[in-house]
């Protein structure tokens, strides 16, 4: 990284707590601009109570998020999205009876800072559905496509609202290794394209190979964060996976 | 009205007897809704149906009251098949869908009663007197006695037959969770049909009691939709002993009402509760197990 | 060959054309000025309500709106004699009010509860203006409130109070505008917005739109719209009362003729309402004239059973077959 780049997003001593239970416990870090990091942990151990904080859906009880030096901490999810934030979800998120070019029309027309003239959303939309390689006709209702295809759909439409940063949930849960294998490309390229990316997954296969730092999560707390190649051989780390002995072994 | 004047006990009571009764209202409502997620908007105009059929036996074919609740109890057991049959073929958004569809109902049997019964106010009258307790100078009639015993008794064998007999359990595990009932080996959909059954005949059994303490008109029935849906909200589906203590509230606050600012406001006690309930409680019925 | 669908615009503007025509070879239709007048603000009062209905909400209590504006308006011409076109633009902001309160106190309810709690909000200012005797008389409601004015243009008198044929072109031009709005605010990137909120919420959000502002505004519109059905209601009828203004018939009649009519079309509501209104008025009131309502709760019945979109969508569908 060299000292040119902004700071993107700061993470300073979140904890969140759910009734009597603590699922974030002073969690600390920050993303450089065009930054790749990927934050792995088992399930709970609180990777999407974070992802909801940093998208303004939940509330932290401690702390603070900064994006490009403002406090966002309170905002909410459509102002941090025209600000330049987007996310995607673990369950995808689409409009089931909209076609697959108006889904992805509604973010290039309301998630931009400015908004377009709807021929020219229109036209942006044929971009990232071509970006992202959508087999599925622009006109099929979103509804019938399928688990890897209503991914690539919210990732398109996530694309069209032009995010400075775009955090993305346990993209590759559940799909092929195939698929994954096309996923990788996809965010090998738009990092090309100097988009911030914050990405969860709690299978390694996917974000082993995109990652410039790992940020290590177990029950709430960073056990370990750094280069990918050093966190998973961390002993934590691997403890904390118990199951998961060797899993850069699946890249071949 | 000076303190030592405000009357009490006889709140009390009366809004114990209104309270049990509620508690029978919503029952057959609460019990339809958490087996098969059905919101039946038509429940109170059913209720009212009752009344009126009762009223007829009563006045016409001479038939003694008491008479007239197996009848009732039966008619609207049966009368529900046709409307298990009809919600059954619904498709998504079951539960709204279900909402319109009987809101429609609602209205067809409203305009059907006055068809028949005319928009007249009726009462039955079962015969029965009034009494004093000696010593408070309160006056009670047997009529709220009936009511309170009935209601109560049906109450505690809804709750009793969920609790402690195969079919209920049953019911109960269907109840909280539809799939597993399913996975489990339990037939959803004839546990949907008893639902209905059952439900149809408390509302059979609320019918005539309703038309022996309330006058009875045509549009009487959203009245007692409200207040299935208001204590079903209260309670949460399948929890009898949190229904009926929700029925003793609601009584409680609108006998308060009655004797303080007149009934006329009244009415407006039932809609301001379910409003702020639904304040508070946006996500509305819930189906989890308490504790 | 893929045959193009049958523009509905042209089906409408037809259908338009013909209401604007037919009195000019029957002069003397009263009875049917009368009912096709009704019609066209019920149909006005069924755009209002949809216009609510493109976020996702199923209202069941626009009563309140209706019966607020009416109220609002009556008041208004009572105590300051205002003029009524005057009395109901004014009047029925006390509809919009309770817009802004209703979208407060619901604003976390979605579906079922939201159609609860709107059927309970009814009863708020029902039960207020039936108790405040002193400002509204009660139940005994407002009687003599003025018609609706008579224009001069020129030689030529509209009495659109008096004549029930000036009345029906009125509300026959107040039905085409709202048909229009309603359809301009579909075709635009505001109703896009609803309708992105109506099918996904949580997406919707993510894609920066202000859900919470777009519903409102939603129901501001409507509820403004609802209220001059209300306050024309009034000054046609010249009397109102709580039972008759508040009622769940009012509330009913939007939503029956809406999803008779066909939700997903823009022309749906006004066709229902002018279907289903005149049916109602002229075969089923002389057939059964104390519950001749009856015929709303079978359509609506067999309606959602048989055809779920509506007949709007069936008759697109023969038409362009």
């Amino acid at each position: 990284m060299d000292n040119q780049t902004r700071l993107c997003l700061e993470v300073k001593g979140l904890s969140k707590r759910f009734g009597g239970q603590q699922v974030l416990r002073e969690v600390s870090f920050s993303l450089q601009e065009g930054e790749i990091l990927g934050i792995i942990g088992p399930n709970g151990a609180g990777k999407t109570t974070l992802f909801n904080i940093i998208s303004g859906w939940v509330t932290p009880s401690g702390g603070e998020v900064v994006f490009f030096g403002e406090k966002t901490t309170d905002w909410t999810p459509d102002r941090l999205c025209r600000a330049g934030m987007a996310r995607t979800f673990q369950m995808p998120q689409i409009f089931p009876e909209m076609s697959v070019l108006e889904n992805v029309m509604t973010g290039a027309w309301f998630g931009q800072p400015s908004p377009p003239a709807a021929a020219q959303a229109r036209a942006q939309s044929r971009e990232f559905l071509e970006l992202v390689a959508l087999t599925a006709s622009e006109t099929t209702p979103a509804r019938d496509l399928s688990l890897m295809q209503q991914r690539l759909l919210e990732l398109a439409r996530a694309l069209a609202t032009r995010p400075k940063l775009l955090l993305l949930d346990e993209i590759a849960a559940g799909l092929s290794l195939k698929a994954v294998k096309c996923l990788t490309n996809l965010i090998l390229r738009l990092r090309t394209q100097g988009l911030t990316l914050l990405l969860t997954d709690h299978l390694l296969n996917l974000i082993m190979p995109v990652s410039d730092r790992l940020l290590a999560l177990d029950q709430g707390e960073i056990i370990a964060a750094g280069p990918p190649q050093e966190i998973i051989h961390d002993p934590e780390v691997e403890s904390a996976y118990l199951g998961v002995r060797d899993p850069a072994g699946e890249e071949g | 009205m000076s303190i030592t004047a405000f009357p009490w006990p006889q709140i009390i009571v009366s809004g114990f007897a209104l309270g049990s009764f509620y508690a029978l209202v919503a029952l057959g409502f609460s019990l339809i809704f958490g087996v098969t997620r059905a919101f039946n908007l038509a429940h109170g105009e059913m209720i009212v149906l009752a009344s009126y059929l009762a009223f007829v036996l009563w006045k016409f074919c001479q038939v003694p009251f008491y008479l007239t609740l197996p009848v009732c109890l039966l008619a609207l057991g049966l009368l529900t098949l046709p409307l298990y049959l009809l919600l059954r073929r619904l498709k998504e958004p079951y539960a709204l869908n279900t909402l319109v569809v009987t809101f429609g109902l609602a209205l067809l049997l409203q305009n059907l009663m006055l068809v028949l019964f005319s928009a007249d106010y009726r009462l039955l009258n079962s015969g029965l007197s009034s009494f004093t307790i000696p010593g408070l100078g309160l006056t009670f009639s047997w009529n709220q006695v009936v009511l309170l015993l009935l209601s109560l008794l049906a109450t505690a064998g809804v709750h009793l037959g969920l609790h402690h007999t195969f079919l209920g359990k049953a019911l109960r595990a269907t109840i909280q969770d539809q799939e597993a009932a399913q996975i489990s080996g339990i037939n959803v959909k004839s546990m949907s049909l008893i639902a209905f059954g059952l439900g149809g005949m408390l509302i059979g059994l609320a019918g005539p009691l309703y038309g022996q303490n309330m006058y009875l008109y045509p549009l009487a029935g959203a009245e007692a939709t409200l207040i299935a849906i208001i204590l079903t909200i209260f309670a949460g589906v399948g929890r009898i002993r949190a229904l009926l203590l929700g029925g003793w509230l609601l009584g409680l606050m609108e006998s308060a009402a009655i004797l303080t600012v007149g009934s006329k406001w009244r009415e407006l006690v039932s809609a301001a509760v379910l409003l702020i309930l639904l304040y508070f409680r946006p996500q509305g019925i819930s189906f989890r197990k308490p504790g | 060959m893929k045959l193009r669908p049958f523009p509905s615009s042209i089906l409408v503007t037809a259908a338009a054309l013909g209401l604007m025509v037919w009195p000019l070879f029957f002069p003397d239709a009263f009875l049917y000025f009368q009912v096709l007048g009704m019609a066209c603000l019920y149909g006005t009062l069924a755009l209002a309500w949809s216009i609510y209905g493109l976020s996702g909400a199923v209202s069941l209590g626009h009563a309140a709106f209706f019966g607020l504006g009416a109220y609002g308006s009556a008041l208004l011409n009572h105590y300051w004699h205002w003029s009524p076109f005057l009395t109901i633009l004014a009047g029925s902001l006390a509809s919009v009010v309770f817009g802004l309160i209703w979208s407060f106190f619901f604003r976390r309810l979605r579906g079922v509860y939201l159609g609860l709690a709107s059927l309970a909000a009814v009863e708020i200012p029902r039960v207020i203006i039936d108790n405040w005797d002193s400002l509204t008389s009660g139940s005994m409601g407002m009687t003599g409130l003025d018609r609706l004015p008579t224009l001069h243009l020129g030689d030529w008198q509209l009495a659109f109070g008096a004549d029930l044929k000036a009345q029906y072109y009125l509300l026959l031009l107040l039905v085409i505008g709202a048909t229009f709005l309603y359809k301009t605010i579909i075709d635009s990137r505001w109703g896009w917005a609803l309708r992105a909120l109506r099918e996904n919420e949580t997406a919707a959000t993510m894609m920066g739109i202000r859900v919470n502002r777009e519903r409102t505004k939603a129901l501001l519109c409507s509820s403004y719209l609802t209220g001059i059905c209300g306050g024309l209601y009034a000054h046609i009828l010249g009397l109102i009362e709580p039972s008759l203004v508040f009622s769940l018939h009012v509330s009913a009649l939007p939503l029956i003729f809406t999803i008779f009519g066909g939700r997903t079309l823009f022309f749906g509501p006004v066709l229902g309402a002018l279907l289903l209104y005149p049916l109602e008025q002229l075969v089923f009131q002389p057939l059964l004239p104390q519950g001749h309502a009856a015929l709303y709760g079978l359509v609506i019945i067999l309606t959602i059973l048989f055809f779920p979109k509506g007949i709007a969508a069936w008759i697109t569908r023969r038409a362009s077959a």
